[in-house]
C-alpha cells in the first residue's frame, strides 16, 4: 500500500495536479461534468439492470435495450474516469486515508467483477431469454446487485465530503 | 430574513441534523440523487425538443413519459435542500454563489414551466419552432448552470 501512497504524493506535485488544486475554477468545473457523467453511466446501467429485474420495458428485448444504452454507458464511464482522475490528482494523498473514498472504489471494482461474471455466464445464453419479461434468476440477481452497486458508488462519492 | 434563518439553526430538529454527521451527510445524498432524476429527465425533454436524442418516439411521448418524474424529484430536492439550508440558514442565506444558485434554479424553474405547458402544442407544428428550440437550450444551460453554482458554494464560501 505504500507504493500507491507514494504515487498519490507523486501525483499531486504533477503540473495538472497542481493547477486544479490552486484553481478555484478547475474543480467544480470539472465535478460538474462528473455529474453529468453519472446520468450517463448510472442512468444507462439502471436502465438495463431494472430490465433484467423485470421492473421496466419488460416488452423490449434485451439485447436491443443494451445496444441502445450500453453506449451512453460506455461514454459516461470514459468521462468519468477522465474527470475522476483529474479531481484525485489535486487531492490524492487526503483521498488515499478517506473511508468513503475507499469504498467507492471497491465498489467500482465489485460492480466490475459482476458485470464481467454476467457477461461471461448468464448474457452467453441471452438469445434464449431475451425476449421474456422477466429473466432468469442469475440475471435478475446480477442486475440487482450492479444496481445497488452504482447507487452506492453515488452515495460514497458523495459522501467523501462529509468523513 | 437572515435574523429568521439565524434563529431557526437555534431550532432543536434543525441541530439535530446539523449536529449528526451521517443524519446530514444522508440528506445530503438523498438531495444529490434527486438532482440526477430532476436534471436528468428535464435535459432528456429538451434533447428531444432539440431534435438530439430519442427521435425514435415524439415530443409528447418523451414528455408525457418524464415530466411527471422531474417534478417529483423537484419536490424531493427542494425538501431536502431545504433541510440542508437550515442547518447553516444565517450564513446560506446571505452568501452570493447561494444566491446565486437559486437565481439560476428559478429560471431554470420557469423555462421548465414553459416546456411543461407548451410541448404537446409545440409538438402538433410540421417542425420544432426556433423559439421552442431556444427554450429548451436555454433550459440546459441553466440546468448546467445550477448544478455548478451548487458546487461553488463549497469551493468559494465554503459551506455544505
Amino acid at each position: 500500500m505504500h507504493l500507491i501512497f507514494v504515487i498519490c504524493q507523486w501525483l499531486e506535485q504533477t503540473a495538472m495536479g497542481t493547477t486544479i488544486r490552486e484553481s478555484l475554477w478547475l474543480f467544480p468545473v470539472i465535478e460538474t461534468v462528473h455529474i453529468f457523467g453519472i446520468i450517463l453511466l448510472v442512468g444507462g446501467t439502471s436502465i438495463l439492470d431494472l430490465r433484467l429485474m423485470g421492473l421496466t420495458f419488460r416488452d423490449e428485448p434485451v439485447t436491443k435495450l443494451a445496444q441502445r444504452f450500453l453506449p451512453w454507458a460506455w461514454a459516461g464511464f470514459i468521462i468519468q474516469i477522465t474527470t475522476g482522475l483529474l479531481m484525485f490528482s489535486s487531492e490524492a494523498t487526503k483521498m488515499y486515508v478517506n473511508t468513503a473514498f475507499q469504498v467507492k472504489m471497491l465498489m467500482i471494482v465489485a460492480a466490475g467483477v459482476n458485470a464481467f461474471v454476467f457477461h461471461s455466464l448468464a448474457y452467453q445464453s441471452v438469445g434464449k431469454w431475451e425476449k421474456d419479461p422477466v429473466a432468469p434468476v442469475s440475471a435478475r440477481i446480477a442486475g440487482l446487485i450492479s444496481i445497488l452497486f452504482w447507487f452506492g458508488i453515488v452515495a460514497a462519492g458523495r459522501w467523501i465530503a462529509y468523513v | 430574513m437572515g435574523s429568521f434563518f439565524e434563529g431557526l439553526e437555534h431550532t432543536s430538529w434543525v441541530m439535530t441534523i446539523a449536529e449528526t454527521g451521517w443524519l446530514y451527510a444522508t440528506i445530503s445524498v438523498i438531495h444529490y440523487f434527486t438532482l440526477f432524476v430532476l436534471v436528468g429527465t428535464i435535459v432528456l425533454v429538451d434533447l428531444r425538443i432539440l431534435g438530439v436524442a430519442a427521435r425514435s418516439q415524439s415530443v409528447t411521448q418523451v414528455g408525457e413519459t418524464l415530466f411527471p418524474w422531474t417534478w417529483t424529484a423537484l419536490g424531493l430536492a427542494l425538501l431536502s435542500g431545504f433541510l440542508m439550508f437550515t442547518t447553516d440558514g444565517g450564513d446560506y442565506y446571505p452568501d452570493r454563489v447561494f444566491r446565486v444558485k437559486m437565481s439560476v434554479i428559478l429560471l431554470a424553474l420557469i423555462s421548465a414551466v414553459i416546456i411543461q405547458r407548451n410541448f404537446r402544442k409545440w409538438d402538433q407544428a410540421p417542425a420544432i419552432s426556433g423559439g421552442a428550440k431556444l427554450v429548451a437550450l436555454v433550459s440546459i444551460v441553466l440546468w448546467v448552470g445550477a448544478i455548478l453554482a451548487g458546487v461553488e458554494i463549497a469551493a468559494i464560501s465554503g459551506l455544505g
